[in-house]
């Protein structure tokens, strides 16, 4: 299995704080490494809530959507403020070394993980997130 | 090649920022600077993402509420820190990936020992502050000193300037 073919390519088409589709997108910065048997993506997500995280593969692709509640609800004026209130959105494409059926996710202090082990590509499937 | 356009929509009357709105951002420009004055300078140097979290700070009459990101790090790694109305936020991102035998394949998120200061906007009660943290987030509650507090001075109106 080559590297080449098991690297989720990053979908160029969303940016940071990217403002599409009627709201603020952030992309969540991510780390991927290789394990004998997966692939594990971590994502730096903090603030989301688990039951508003959405995960999806669908056609080689793998979607991760986190709607943000507003930080800061009826708090007085702001002093300083350096991040805004916007979605997570990110999209990877997933080789066909993948095994969809078998992706798994949990999220744990503010980090997104993503367990895509490796076979071959199955159907579409939507993944839920698990507590952890 | 790309098209570079000459002329921009806003740059054409309706869309363009009047000059009260100019003034104003170059007032809180001179503002911040007064009150920070390479604060804005080292912010950049950080990055959103690097040498320190990204801030939220706000207030209300008796409290201001510093909330951080800070995803993926021990809260018993957390060094909050409260020096007259400075307030220091440090501690040391690692990696949360079990296993050792991985290959890292792709990496953005930046790791190692962070330290960010920032002035409050008010005096604080130093033995008055909380920190809490959940889902990556660091929230932590100052309480303003008296003093700051801000205090609404009635102004009366019942008696009239003696004159001769």
């Amino acid at each position: 299995m080559s590297l080449e073919a098991t690297m989720p390519q990053e979908n160029a088409e969303v940016s940071p704080a990217e403002h599409t589709r009627g709201g603020t997108y952030y992309r969540p910065n991510v780390d991927i490494y290789e394990l004998p048997a997966e692939l594990v993506v971590k994502a730096d997500m903090p603030g989301a809530k688990m039951d508003e995280i959405d995960i999806q593969f669908e056609d080689g692709s793998l979607v991760i959507h986190a709607r943000l509640p507003a930080r800061q609800e009826k708090q007085g004026p702001f002093s300083r403020k350096e991040y805004g209130v916007g979605d997570y959105y990110r999209t990877f494409r997933v080789s066909e070394q993948i095994d969809a059926s078998r992706i798994s996710a949990d999220y744990s202090a503010g980090i997104l993980t993503l367990h895509l082990p490796k076979t071959e590509a199955v159907k579409p499937r939507k993944i839920q997130v698990e507590a952890k | 090649m790309g098209m570079i356009p000459w002329k921009n929509k806003t740059s054409e009357g309706a869309g363009a920022p009047s000059l009260a709105e100019f003034r104003s951002e170059v007032n809180k420009l001179f503002d911040s600077f007064l009150r920070e004055p390479f604060g804005a300078l080292s912010d950049a140097f950080n990055g959103r993402n690097g040498g320190g979290p990204a801030l939220d700070v706000s207030q209300t009459d008796t409290t201001v509420t510093v909330h951080a990101e800070l995803p993926g790090i021990d809260p018993k790694e957390i060094d909050v820190t409260v020096t007259g109305d400075r307030l220091t936020i440090a501690g040391e991102k690692k990696e949360t990936i079990e296993r050792k035998d991985h290959d890292v394949f792709h990496r953005e998120v930046k790791y190692g020992s962070f330290s960010r200061t920032i002035q409050l906007p008010t005096t604080v009660d130093p033995r008055e502050v909380s920190a809490d943290y959940a889902n990556g987030m660091l929230t932590v509650t100052l309480k303003k000193t008296p003093n700051a507090a801000g205090r609404k001075i009635p102004v009366s109106t019942g008696s009239t300037p003696n004159s001769p």
